[in-house]
């Protein structure tokens, strides 16, 4: 199988995943599939060097990488608020899944990827940290900080236990972690 | 909420996405990539034009909607709809790749007042034309940025684009990449994109109100089009309207003497590329205008040729409009409409060659003629009049033949406009006459006046007009 072939091979296998984490990420169908293609334009150009392995995580972390970055330069479309609004939707699980939605959207980008790697992905901490090029400190600190924004108890905050997942433990987030986030956005 | 909560919310979104076939797009963005690594100009026109779409909302007087109910902006590489254009409210979007000359979707339309806002950026001098249901909607030039609410796309509820495409009925609109003589081209650095909005307020133009004109006794109504009897002072004589696909109709009337207006409606042209076809109205046996547009579905509304002497009194007049190709050959062209209306005019002031309707109608609102003088060009260098207090007017204004090249102004205590005989048609050395529409206000002196040459005869014309009551 030639490069050519492989990379074809992989969108079309795991495009429909990734497509899904987009639109986690941007809420936007059309900016979904723009970022994937963006994404997976990019990863064209270093398949070289990651076919052969599983190329999944290197586009995951274009991915990411390009939404808080490439996304933030390019696109004025969006601009998430520090603070949430306050709450006043109707009883009941549906309108709460809808302020729910709406919440995740106030997050800043890196807490909303945040959220999306660890529990839509199931990725770990360290998994998480890694595709975000920070420490898994500041994935902790960064997911407590969206819970307390998403009005989600912050005591939820679990590491995710999985067999043979040694970095999966509770780490104290460090101050000059936060602070760096806080820049990012 | 709690963490079950978070997850099947992510779950349940995420079900939502469905999985087109990314492959193609991403098979061009790297193309495009490479191009740019190569070439790197690219990505200056792209920004460029991308940068001009990315409109602003502008502020206007019109009260903001309901936040709630704002339509969100719709993005794709790098290139922005927004969701609202000053009153304008997106409705649908589509936003093509580089090099996607060409482009469809499905759009189902629930107001008969929208705005077709296109992208384009393409190289060199080229057009888009964007389609709906088949029929020509909009066409402009690439490379043109949209920064303020514009009319250029505006399509109102008298359009002809309407008597085929039903409101709440799914139809197809295209786009496509075209030179300046409609000819659809390819460019693989073209961008295309469409943005159909549903319109909002718009301020009327001064001294109209841009109402629908409300019905009338006589009022005629066929095959969608509308036939008013009266129109301004002007009556109803002859029209006649084809079903779908006819290329001839026929109608006559008594002629009572007095000059007539003639409005054609052809919509032969509205599904093809240039203007290959021609409405071609006879009246008595002699071919009077030749042309093919829809302009409104209000045949008449939007005036038409004015013709005098034709007739004598009593004389019965046959009119039949032929559509033709443009050798002259009578053709039918499949879905097209054609209609004709013969209005006979209204009592006028006529100076020498020159004539000044009594009552007319100015866009939307009937106006009656109030005040006006015409005084000797040769021996009278101006004229002047005192505007109507507190009420809307019209200021009409120009000349019959002054003999020679002349210059002129027409003097308002805010404006100045410019009058020449060589904009007024060929040989009359006239200046034609103009119609302004104005807003109340407190009474002032306008004044036309000569500034340069010397007429060897003729008038100078200002008239003034108030709301018929």
């Amino acid at each position: 199988m030639t490069g050519v072939d492989s990379f074809d091979a992989f969108v079309l296998a795991r495009s429909g995943r990734l497509l899904r984490t987009a639109y986690l990420l941007t809420q936007d169908h059309a900016l979904a599939e723009d970022l994937l293609q963006t994404a997976l334009a990019k990863a064209w150009f270093a398949w070289s060097r990651i076919d052969g392995g599983d190329p999944e995580p290197y586009v995951r972390k274009v991915l990411v990488n390009t939404y808080s970055t490439w996304w933030r330069r390019r696109w004025n479309g969006e601009q998430p608020t520090e603070e949430l609004p306050e709450s006043a939707g109707p009883e009941g699980l549906a309108a709460e899944r809808t302020d729910l939605w709406r919440a995740l959207q106030q997050l800043p980008r890196r807490q909303r990827a945040v959220v999306v790697l660890r529990y839509y992905e199931d990725l770990s901490e360290a998994e998480t940290a890694r595709i975000l090029g920070c420490s898994a400190g500041t994935v902790k600190s960064q997911t407590s900080k969206a819970f307390a924004k998403l009005r989600l108890d912050p005591n939820l905050v679990e590491p995710i236990h999985r067999p043979g997942d040694a970095s999966a433990v509770r780490t104290p987030a460090r101050s000059a972690d936060l602070a760096d986030e806080e820049t990012s956005r | 909420m709690n963490l079950t909560d978070l997850r099947d919310e992510l779950s349940q979104r995420a079900n939502t996405v469905e999985s087109p076939d990314l492959l193609p797009g991403v098979r061009r963005r790297i193309r495009t990539t490479k191009r740019r690594r190569v070439a790197g100009s690219v990505t200056a026109l792209a920004a460029i034009v991308a940068l001009g779409i990315a409109v602003a909302p502008s502020l206007t007087s019109s009260a903001p909607e309901p936040a709630d109910s704002i339509p969100p902006d719709y993005t794709r590489d790098s290139v922005t709809l927004k969701g609202v254009i000053g009153t304008d409210r997106l409705d649908r979007a589509w936003i093509g790749s580089v090099g996607e000359t060409r482009g469809s979707f499905g759009w189902t339309p629930t107001t008969k007042n929208i705005v077709v806002y296109a992208y384009c950026a393409a190289p060199g001098e080229t057009r888009y034309t964007v389609r709906i249901g088949g029929r020509n909607a909009v066409t402009g030039p690439c490379n043109v940025a949209h920064d303020t609410p514009g009319d250029t796309g505006l399509i109102r509820p008298d359009a002809a684009l309407w008597l085929d495409v039903p409101l709440h009925q799914a139809t197809t609109v295209n786009v496509q990449l075209t030179d300046n003589d409609g000819r659809v081209i390819e460019s693989s650095t073209a961008q295309l994109g469409v943005g159909i909005y549903t319109a909002g307020r718009r301020d009327p133009v001064p001294g109209a109100t841009g109402a629908t004109p409300t019905p009338g006794p006589g009022d005629r109504e066929e095959n969608g089009l509308l036939f008013r009897a009266k129109i301004g002072g002007d009556t109803l004589a002859a029209a006649e309207s084809g079903e779908p696909g006819v290329s001839k109709v026929t109608d006559s009337y008594v002629a009572t003497g007095r000059p007539i207006m003639v409005s054609a409606f052809c919509t032969a042209n509205d599904a093809s590329s240039g203007f290959p076809y021609h409405l071609r109205v006879v009246i008595g046996g002699v071919e009077k205008i030749s042309g093919c547009v829809a302009l409104s579905t209000d045949v008449g509304s939007t005036g038409g040729a004015g013709l005098s002497d034709i007739a004598t009194p009593g004389q019965r007049m046959t009119v039949t409009a032929t559509l033709t190709d443009e050798s002259g050959r009578e053709v039918k062209v499949p879905g097209a409409r054609i209609a004709f209306a013969v209005y006979e005019k209204g009592p006028q002031r006529v100076y020498d060659n020159t004539a000044v309707d009594e009552r007319r109608e100015y866009s939307g609102t009937t106006y009656q003629l109030a005040e006006i003088e015409a005084v000797d060009a040769t021996s009278t260098r101006q004229v002047s009049l005192r505007t109507p207090a507190d009420t809307p007017f019209l200021i009409t204004y120009g000349s019959s033949s002054l003999g020679a090249p002349v210059e002129g102004t027409l003097d308002r205590p805010t404006s100045q406009s410019m009058l020449n005989t060589s904009h007024g048609e060929g040989g009359l050395k006239s200046w034609g006459l103009a119609t302004d529409g104005n807003w109340a206000g407190p009474s002032t002196t306008i004044t036309l006046k000569i500034t340069r040459g010397t007429p060897t005869k003729g008038k100078l014309i200002l008239a003034i007009y108030t709301p018929a009551k």
